[in-house]
């Protein structure tokens, strides 16, 4: 899964982000562009709710990878 | 092999005046580079010299190479042992019930970074690869800590 965030968004919403991410027990490769953060979900992912994370402030996309490819 | 004449020293010369290797090695390759095409007896291009002798280049590739992998076994053990600090770090939250994600040290850590960065790599460079760093020991620190927990139970 990859959470894409908002451009410029705040840093206290990226803490969050990664706060709910790892307190749920997901490891994260985070990759900081010039105006976007990049999460990538590592784990299982099936568990978490796309919505739930979408509805976290600063997130721009949720992207589930496909396991069949 | 691309012949070389007059009229093209200066372009060669210019790569190796712009080449990015460190200084003294780059006036050795402009000194070889030279050398190439000029002969002994006059200083003037000779005709047909080839423009690089392959091999000699290759030789200086793997010499540089060479001393990348130095640095690469020199980062192995320091990855290393920065992770086993982290555990450290996190065995002595864990006693003291503190989070392991702890956001504001992990900004201070790509802040400081940045800041003492000497280059060439840029700013954003060095913090995406600090972000790496420290996104293993937090995933190191949660095998660890979940290890653990199951032989607890």
């Amino acid at each position: 899964m990859l959470i894409i965030t908002k451009k410029n968004a705040p840093e206290d919403a990226l803490d969050a982000i990664k706060e709910y991410l790892i307190n749920h027990g997901f490891d994260i490769h985070q990759s900081t562009g010039a105006n976007r953060t990049i999460i990538g979900v590592i784990g299982d992912t099936d568990a978490l709710d796309e919505r739930e994370i979408e509805a976290l402030p600063g997130v721009s996309q949720v992207v589930r990878i496909k396991k069949d490819d | 092999m691309a012949k070389t004449g007059p009229g093209k020293q200066d372009s060669v010369t210019d790569m190796a005046r712009t080449s990015i290797l460190p200084g003294a090695l780059q006036g050795r390759r402009r000194a070889y580079m030279i050398a190439q095409y000029q002969s002994p007896r006059t200083g003037n291009a000779a005709p047909g010299t080839p423009r690089f002798r392959s091999s000699e280049v290759g030789v200086e590739i793997d010499e540089v190479r060479k001393r990348i992998d130095l640095l690469d076994d020199v980062l192995l053990r320091i990855f290393n042992e920065r992770a086993r600090l982290a555990l450290e770090i996190g065995n002595l939250k864990k006693g003291l019930r503190i989070p392991v994600y702890d956001p504001a040290r992990e900004k201070r850590i790509f802040a400081r970074m940045k800041e003492d960065n000497p280059g060439p790599l840029d700013g954003g460079a060095i913090v995406r690869l600090f972000e790496r760093v420290v996104d293993e020991s937090r995933r190191l620190e949660r095998i660890l800590s979940q290890r653990e927990g199951r032989e607890e139970c």
